[in-house]
């Protein structure tokens, strides 16, 4: 082993002995750095500012969307008894009348807050039956309307009603298929008939085909 | 500029320091890279890539005291070596049974100048050489070998037994023996 050792020994000092290479060559091919470790702390600091910022977001979108739930709440509460007061509005009152009040019930006997309430006067169940019913139930279309009118909102006029019945015609027609009939206005000879197509004929030609024109023949044109 | 200070200055990227550590360890390298890849011009090219890891990792190395960064750098020049070699070589290194292998001894080659001894170990085959060098001449053991290499022990073993039987005949074909 102490040989080994001497040659490593003669060995290293010779790698300590100079020797021509292109020594500055290499030193210009090797890429220098300004900075060979760059500072930890900027990437930290910079990690920390975008940790604290999407917090703060966070916590800003939480409460922003809490405030509108709250909200959202509030306006369906508010639009529930909107809803609620409508209902009290558009369904009437039942009041119950005895027999005496029944007597005159278009007199409207009526225990109500102030403001304009349809009532339906529904008498007692003994009276039920009776002509006075009659009167009460006839008497419930006129409030009704009478409530309509009194509600204060946009007048509604009444859709124009279009005739419906079809126009007439100035002269009546009556829908015919594929008949042929000589043309006398050409002066043609009668054997020259010529197929024409029409859906429609007049009286007048009803009468002139009943008098003794020809009929429908299909078979008979064909044969033309 | 001493140690301490080449090493401050080259951690905050102080040309005039690399420069200097530079020319403070480049001859040495020069040599080492010679000695495992064989050619001028490849040991240049195996010590552009060390340096450059040696400035860009430099921020990492720890003083240990003196000679410490020397032995960084003569380590990293040592790897490159062998990545380079790694990669235009196939050392094709041969398994062995033997375990125990006879004791060579070199004597008559440890007496030679050291120019001879050099030249007689650029002679030796890559995979020879390569364990020569790590073993005899920058004392690694068996086990690092191996890693290094990647190959077993008792191969790194059996490739230094034929290394230094090779250098052994061609000192007696050279006719340079002495005692005898």
């Amino acid at each position: 082993m102490e040989h080994e050792q001497r040659i490593r020994e003669k060995i290293l000092m010779a790698e300590q002995s100079l020797s021509m290479w292109n020594k500055e060559f290499v030193w210009s091919a090797i890429p220098h750095t300004k900075e060979s470790r760059r500072p930890k702390a900027v990437y930290y600091a910079a990690a920390s500012v975008a940790l604290a910022a999407a917090i703060v977001f966070y916590s800003l979108e939480t409460t922003h969307r809490q405030t509108l739930q709250v909200q959202l709440s509030s306006m369906e509460l508010a639009i529930e008894r909107a809803q609620q007061s409508r209902l009290t509005t558009a369904y009437a009152t039942t009041l119950v009348l005895t027999d005496k009040e029944c007597e005159n019930p278009v007199e409207k006997k009526m225990i109500q807050p102030p403001g304009k309430y349809a009532t339906r006067l529904i008498p007692s169940p003994s009276r039920f039956g009776s002509e006075k019913d009659e009167a009460v139930v006839q008497s419930f279309p006129e409030q009704v309307q009478s409530v309509a009118s009194n509600e204060s909102g946009p007048t509604v006029e009444a859709p124009v009603m279009l005739p419906t019945t079809a126009a007439r015609p100035e002269t009546p027609v009556r829908p015919i298929i594929g008949e042929s009939w000589s043309i006398a206005s050409n002066k043609v000879s009668q054997g020259d008939h010529r197929f024409q197509l029409r859906l429609f004929r007049t009286d007048e030609e009803t009468k002139n085909t009943s008098s003794g024109a020809p009929t429908t023949n299909l078979a008979g044109i064909n044969n033309q | 500029m001493q140690e301490t200070e080449l090493i401050k200055g080259c951690k905050k990227g102080d040309r005039r320091a690399q420069k200097e550590l530079y020319e403070l360890y480049s001859d040495r390298m020069f040599r080492l890279a010679c000695r495992y890849v064989k050619i001028d011009v490849d040991a240049e090219d195996v010590l552009i890539m060390a340096f450059t890891k040696v400035y860009s990792g430099i921020g990492g190395f720890a003083d240990q005291g003196p000679g410490s960064m020397g032995a960084w750098i003569r380590k990293v020049v040592v790897n490159e070596s062998l990545m380079w070699l790694r990669r235009r070589h196939n050392f094709n290194l041969t398994e062995s049974i033997e375990d125990h292998h006879a004791i060579v001894d070199l004597e008559d080659f440890s007496k030679l100048p050291s120019e001879d001894i050099q030249q007689f170990i650029a002679e030796l085959p890559t995979g020879y050489r390569t364990v020569f060098n790590l073993s005899v001449i920058d004392g690694f053991n068996h086990a690092e070998i191996g890693r290094a290499l990647k190959i077993s022990e008792s191969t790194s073993r059996t490739q230094l037994f034929k290394a230094k039987l090779l250098l052994k005949k061609m000192l007696t074909r050279e006719g340079l023996y002495y005692g005898t």
